[in-house]
């Protein structure tokens, strides 16, 4: 099976954009925890941990071995295929739903009268031909996009901090216990998705360092996160609430002089960058992951095309419209989420106790 | 339609076999002088012809024993005065009497002639027609004698060369003027000159059936890869083709990536240039007949430096070098946001800057894609007229341009202002890092299309597929785009700024893997005022 | 190699036709009309009157060049229900598309505003083109006068009034508040959003904009306005006073002086028996500007009156503004909101009496005036 190498710090990097990109879809939960959105984050960064964990002690137990083999070794070939598949296929629709994102995101922002076909298609074109050259050549920018967004994120809030309006935030922790927890429940897998990392980060150079550097993206990921959900909150106060997508509105908010005011467009572009990233990402993890399934060294090129084809006419049916988007992503996409990232990991590493035990 | 499938089938059909013809080499016999004069010269005749400077001269020597020699060689290409104080005069002094050891045959003759006789520099025997023909096609003599079956190949270049001048591509303020010439032998000497340590290898190949182009490799042994190198000379060994009149029918042929827009290989005029490139690990390749030497492997990084980069001192060469990156992203998007800010997104413009774009806008009748595009398609049919027209008419031609596609077109309500001003930006920012010309024309084009299908997302899209390809490019094995992607902290010193002379201790391991030590124990100027 | 080239082919393809025939999301400036104000007034059956002043570069090719941006005011105006609606239906009658990307104010007429503008306001957050930093005005008559002025200062009206509202904070006695701090304060549910009040006036028989005063909403109907005396009040008690003069009565001689900076607060306090007082401690910096009349006394004792004399006339206005924001039940200060998050726990019970509460409550104002200069001489000459 050919591997392709990265750094670590290419690995640190790709962990953080991943999170980063989720910075379009924070409706979800600001819709049900408004003012307190930050803690549920902060919770739901600690329950993403917590699974982060137990797939790291899955992935020390097989050191260098992606989420595919792993399974086949568990869980014996044909039911481990099985998993597999089921797996390919969670990532398929994780991918296609941040396509739909995407689409919906464009169409609001920069280009509100192209169809959303238009705008998925052209996005599937470079997304798909990124993939075909290689995972390592995605995870190359991984630091520099990165870092362009921690820079767009400072000079925004410098920007914007005559309308900030530290209040906003208080009172503290006033929302009902029940929308908070909902809401940590929806943050901690959407963005925190770990799955998807089991599949990367075997390719690391040094496989000591990945539990380190896994935690430390996450981490660093997540306080990214929470930051932007202040300085968000911090603008806008209870009426974050309504807005699709309150981070590009505080965006659009920022600016000095009439020049630069209208920058809208270029925060637009860094946002649906990372999201490029992460669909990149995903859909790589997809193709190595049906190569390593169907015993290849490497997944053919015309895959990468009937992949992207499939995603783009996936993402364009998928939900009818925006409100029925958000009412899946905070009711029942948490649940399908949850059983991939936690339950059947936990079922996996009991399983690898109970063969220990069992062995010894 | 058919015969078009034919065609290409027999065309794929015909590059399959010559791939499988390159794994068995036919070898040719190679044809022997005969013992006889008159058949070898008659052999000589039959392949050079009966061109007017294909010169034969006969002639006799020695006083005890006459021997009937000839001279064979091609009048314009050598140098008279060495055949007439080299050759000729030591063999028609030549007494055999006052000789030590005496010769009994024409071949020890021969062999005396080659190790006592001859004044000339380079004097090698062969025996093979093909050989002395091809050494008389480059400016050698040879000198046949009655009785032996070997022939002697004296060096005699003396051929019309350019002096060595300025470079006209790389014009600098500071630093050496000497550029390149195209005679093959002033190149590698310049480059020796620069580089007088004995690690400079320089290996030679002849390339081209038809024009037997002398090329040669140079780099550091000991610093650059042995690999890097290997790979190069079986790139050049692997070359069968009629003609190398230029290093650009190498540098296409041996290239990683035709299609790509953006050139893997680098070239220079200046020998400081080459030999800055040859001690941080790379390999030149010098090509008989053109001034512009290559340099294998190009990094993305190097169409931003230049030579006067590292001869003028820190912050200023830090500034100019950010602000040809600067120009690089002007060159290439500043029609591109124009058409997209004034299509698509409106708001991104000042109120009053968009009355004033609107009010040009008014008076053209054509939208503001096509009025780029004319306007870009101007600009290159002026650039190339430039370059191709007589001096004396060029005065001429830049006040055509300017005056009658600038300003009148703009009052006729041809084009508007600001499409002008956009585009002559764009121009002149392109010529800041010449070396990026041919990418920054397609890019620009490229760009301004996406830019006018879809707005600023198309800007986006067209630059992650450049980012995509610039990132998957290699370079003789090296990653193109090394230093942004993959970045590491050693590649910023000479990447965006260009930190201090002193603080470069280590070559870049792109290249030199072995011998990364550039300069142990160099100080910053200002420990060495210690009193 | 052969499929490579024929995807590239038809990519060009694809692209240069999109490019050429100027695909969907794509507007020539030639084709749509720049919005630079708006205006809403009321029609008669309820219906809403749309007021839009679209500024336009005429098409101008002899006289070009220096005057490139010679441009005129161009009204249209549409009587409905839904503004979205009246927009579009504006198409009957012009050529090219309303393009509200610039707008720069939103003018009120004042009944309308007395209706209601919530429902108004509605378009203006959703729509994608519309930004959030649009001024928010109420005129004094009808948006349809302010709208289809043509000042001699500018050329363009709107971005004048715009203009004008950035200066306002020279003379810190009008507020100017924008569509954001306005959906702010509307989706708060006890503070009560502010807007700046125009009108014309007539000088030389030209007519000019004047900006003076505040208009105070309940929710979002006009219930009151506030003239420049109580703006200053409130500007003071909202830390928004950075510029402007003080004029004021010493040893009944008129004494002016240039505000260098404030810095103020609101420190609600709950009583036991739910009275709610609430502090305003203030600190001013001042520098003396103009005086008359003022020879024989010393700076020092000059300045001691004055910060007396200042401090008093402070806490006036500001009393005088809290309490006829009491008369109209309109808490513009946020003053709920920070009892919210002091008092949390008590807060449920008391939000539904948040009106009575605020009608009831004491305003407390602690000033602490500084003279810090007094110009560039330290005593008049002559």
């Amino acid at each position: 099976m050919k591997k392709t190498k990265i750094s670590s710090s290419q690995l640190f990097y790709t962990i953080i954009c991943y999170i980063q990109s989720f910075s379009i879809v924070m409706n979800f939960s600001f819709g049900i925890s408004g003012r307190d959105t930050w803690f549920a984050l902060l919770l739901g960064s600690g329950i993403a941990f917590l699974s982060l964990r137990i797939n790291i002690a899955i992935m020390q137990h097989f050191p260098g071995k992606t989420l595919v083999e792993i399974n086949s070794i568990l869980y014996g070939r044909k039911v481990g295929k099985i998993l597999s598949l089921f797996y390919l296929l969670y990532f398929l629709f994780l991918s296609s739903v941040n396509l739909h994102d995407i689409g919906d995101f464009v169409g609001l922002s920069i280009l509100p009268e192209t169809p959303t076909v238009v705008i998925l298609v052209s996005f599937m074109i470079v997304c798909g031909w990124a993939v075909m050259k290689g995972l390592r050549v995605i995870v190359r920018y991984s630091a520099a996009f990165s870092w362009i967004t921690f820079i767009a994120f400072i000079v925004t809030t410098i920007l914007v901090s005559s309308k900030v309006n530290w209040h906003n935030l208080l009172p503290v922790l006033t929302t009902a216990p029940k929308s908070i927890l909902q809401s940590a429940w929806i943050t901690s897998f959407i963005p925190l998705s770990s799955a998807v990392l089991q599949m990367v980060a075997p390719n690391v150079c040094k496989p000591n360092e990945i539990s380190k550097i896994l935690t430390k993206g996450l981490w660093t990921g997540s306080l990214f996160m929470i930051a932007v959900i202040i300085r968000d909150t911090a603008v806008w106060g209870n009426m974050a609430k309504s807005f699709v997508v309150p981070a590009y509105e505080t965006l659009r908010l920022s600016g000095f002089s009439e020049v630069f005011q209208g920058m809208d467009v270029v925060y637009a572009v860094i946002l649906i960058t990372l999201e490029f990233f992460k669909i990149a990402l995903l859909e790589s993890v997809l193709l190595s992951g049906f190569s390593q399934l169907t015993n290849q060294k490497s997944h053919p090129k015309i895959m990468a095309v009937i992949v992207s084809v499939l995603m783009a006419l996936i993402a364009s049916q998928i939900f009818p419209s925006i409100p029925r988007h958000i009412v899946f992503a905070q009711k029942t996409e948490p649940f399908i989420l949850s059983i991939f990232e936690f339950f059947l990991p936990c079922i996996s590493l009991l399983r690898i106790k109970w063969t220990c035990r069992s062995r010894s | 339609m058919i015969q078009a499938i034919l065609k290409k089938i027999r065309y794929w059909q015909l590059i399959k076999n010559s791939n499988n013809t390159d794994e068995k080499p036919v070898k040719k016999e190679k044809k022997k002088l005969s013992l006889s004069l008159s058949t070898n010269i008659k052999w000589f005749k039959e392949l050079l012809g009966k061109s007017d400077d294909i010169k034969v001269r006969e002639f006799t020597f020695g006083n005890k024993r006459v021997v009937n020699a000839a001279l064979i060689f091609i009048d314009g290409l050598v140098s008279n005065e060495i055949i007439t104080e080299s050759i000729m005069k030591p063999l028609l002094l030549y007494d055999e009497s006052l000789q030590e050891t005496p010769t009994n045959n024409a071949h020890d003759l021969m062999n005396q002639i080659q190790r006592r006789v001859l004044c000339s520099g380079d004097v090698t025997a062969n025996s093979y027609v093909e050989d002395l023909v091809t050494s008389c096609l480059r400016g050698d003599t040879v000198l046949l004698l009655d009785g032996t079956c070997q022939g002697l190949v004296v060096s005699s270049k003396g051929w019309d060369k350019r002096s060595v001048t300025e470079p006209q591509t790389e014009s600098v303020a500071r630093g050496p003027r000497e550029g390149f010439t195209e005679n093959f032998r002033t190149n590698t000497s310049l480059l020796r000159r620069k580089i007088r340590s004995p690690a400079l290898r320089m290996d030679s190949f002849t390339i081209g059936e038809k024009t037997h182009t002398m090329v040669c490799v140079a780099y550091l042994k000991g610093v650059a890869d042995e690999k890097l190198i290997e790979e190069i000379k079986r790139r050049l060994n692997t070359l069968k083709v009629d003609a190398i009149l230029e290093s650009g029918y190498i540098e296409q042929y041996i290239e990683d990536a035709p299609f790509s827009l953006f050139p893997t290989i680098g070239k220079s005029e200046k020998p400081d240039v080459i030999a800055g490139k040859i001690l941080e690990g790379r390999a030149a390749i010098i090509v008989d007949g053109t001034p512009f030497v290559l340099t294998a492997p190009m990094l993305f990084t190097e169409s931003f430096q230049t030579a006067e980069d590292y001869y003028s001192r820190t912050l200023y060469a830090s500034a100019i070098r950010l602000m040809r990156f600067l120009s690089f992203l002007i060159a290439v998007f500043a029609p591109a946001f124009y058409v997209a800010a004034t299509i698509f997104h409106q708001e991104m413009i000042p109120t009053k800057l968009l009355f004033t774009i609107a009010a040009a806008r008014e008076g053209t009748p054509f939208p503001a894609v096509v009025e780029s595009l004319i306007l870009l398609l101007a600009f290159e049919v002026l650039r190339e007229a430039g370059l191709r027209l007589p001096r004396p008419v060029g005065q001429a031609v830049s006040i055509v341009g300017a005056l009658v596609m600038g300003d009148a077109a703009i009052s006729a309500g041809l084009v508007g202002a600001p499409v002008v001003v956009t585009v002559a930006i764009s121009a002149m920012a392109e010529f800041v890092t010449p070396e990026n010309q041919d990418s920054i024309t397609l890019l620009r084009l490229i760009f301004l299309l996406l830019s006018a299908a879809l707005g600023g997302y198309g800007i986006m899209l067209g630059t992650l597929g450049m980012l995509i390809d610039l990132a998957s490019l290699e370079s003789f094995g090296v990653p193109y785009f090394a230093g942004i992607a993959p970045a590491h902290s050693h590649d910023m010193e000479d990447l965006f700024v260009r930190a201090p002379l002193w603080s470069m201790t280590e070559r870049p391991p792109e290249f030199a893997r072995k011998d990364r030590t550039r300069q142990k124990g160099s100080k910053p100027p200002f420990f060495h005022h210690k009193s | 190699m052969k499929r490579k080239k024929y995807i590239g082919v038809f990519l060009a393809a694809v692209l240069i036709l999109c490019s050429c025939t100027g695909c969907w999301g794509s507007k020539e400036l030639t084709d749509m009309v720049q919005v630079i104000g708006t205006g809403l007034d009321n029609a008669e059956n309820g219906q809403t009157k749309l007021t839009v002043q679209a500024g336009s570069a005429s098409t101008s090719k002899s006289d070009n060049k220096k005057k490139s941006a010679e441009s005129q005011i161009i009204l249209y105006q549409k009587t409905g229900n839904g503004i979205f609606d009246m927009v579009r239906d504006i198409t009957h009658e012009s050529n090219r598309r309303l393009f509200i990307g610039h707008n720069q104010c939103i003018v009120f007429g004042k009944e309308d505003a007395q209706k209601g503008v919530k429902n108004q306001l509605d378009f203006f957050l959703r729509d994608s083109e519309a930004r959030m930093d649009v001024n928010i005005l109420v005129s004094d008559s009808t948006a349809e006068e302010i709208l289809s002025t043509q000042t001699e200062d500018y050329d363009m009206p709107a971005v004048g009034i715009k203009q004008l509202l950035e200066m306002q904070q020279a003379n810190a006695e009008s507020v100017s508040t924008d569509l954001m701090d306005f959906s702010l304060a509307l989706a708060s549910e006890t503070t009560c959003p502010v807007a700046s009040m125009i009108h014309l006036s007539k000088s030389n028989g030209k007519p000019r904009f004047v900006v003076s005063g505040t208009a105070v909403f309940k929710k979002d109907k006009l219930v009151g306005t506030l003239d420049e005396e109580k703006t200053r009040g409130y500007l003071w008690a909202m830390n928004k006073v950075k510029n402007g003069v003080v004029n004021i009565q010493s040893h009944s001689q008129p004494v002016c002086l240039e505000i260098l900076g404030s810095r103020a607060a609101i420190k609600p306090v709950l009583q036991a028996n739910h009275h709610l007082t609430v502090h305003f401690p203030i600190s001013v910096k001042l520098g003396i500007r103009e005086i008359k009349n003022q020879d024989g006394i010393s700076y020092d004792e000059l300045s001691k009156q004055l910060e007396q004399d200042v401090s008093h006339l402070i806490q006036k206005k500001i009393s005088d503004c809290f309490h006829e924001t009491q008369l109209y039940g309109t808490d513009i200060y946020g003053v709920g909101k920070l009892v919210e998050e002091k008092y949390p726990q008590d807060w449920d019970n008391i939000k539904d009496k948040w009106d009575t509460l605020y009608r009831n409550s004491i305003p407390e104002v602690s000033v602490e005036v500084k003279v810090k200069d007094s110009g560039e001489i330290s005593k008049t000459y002559g």
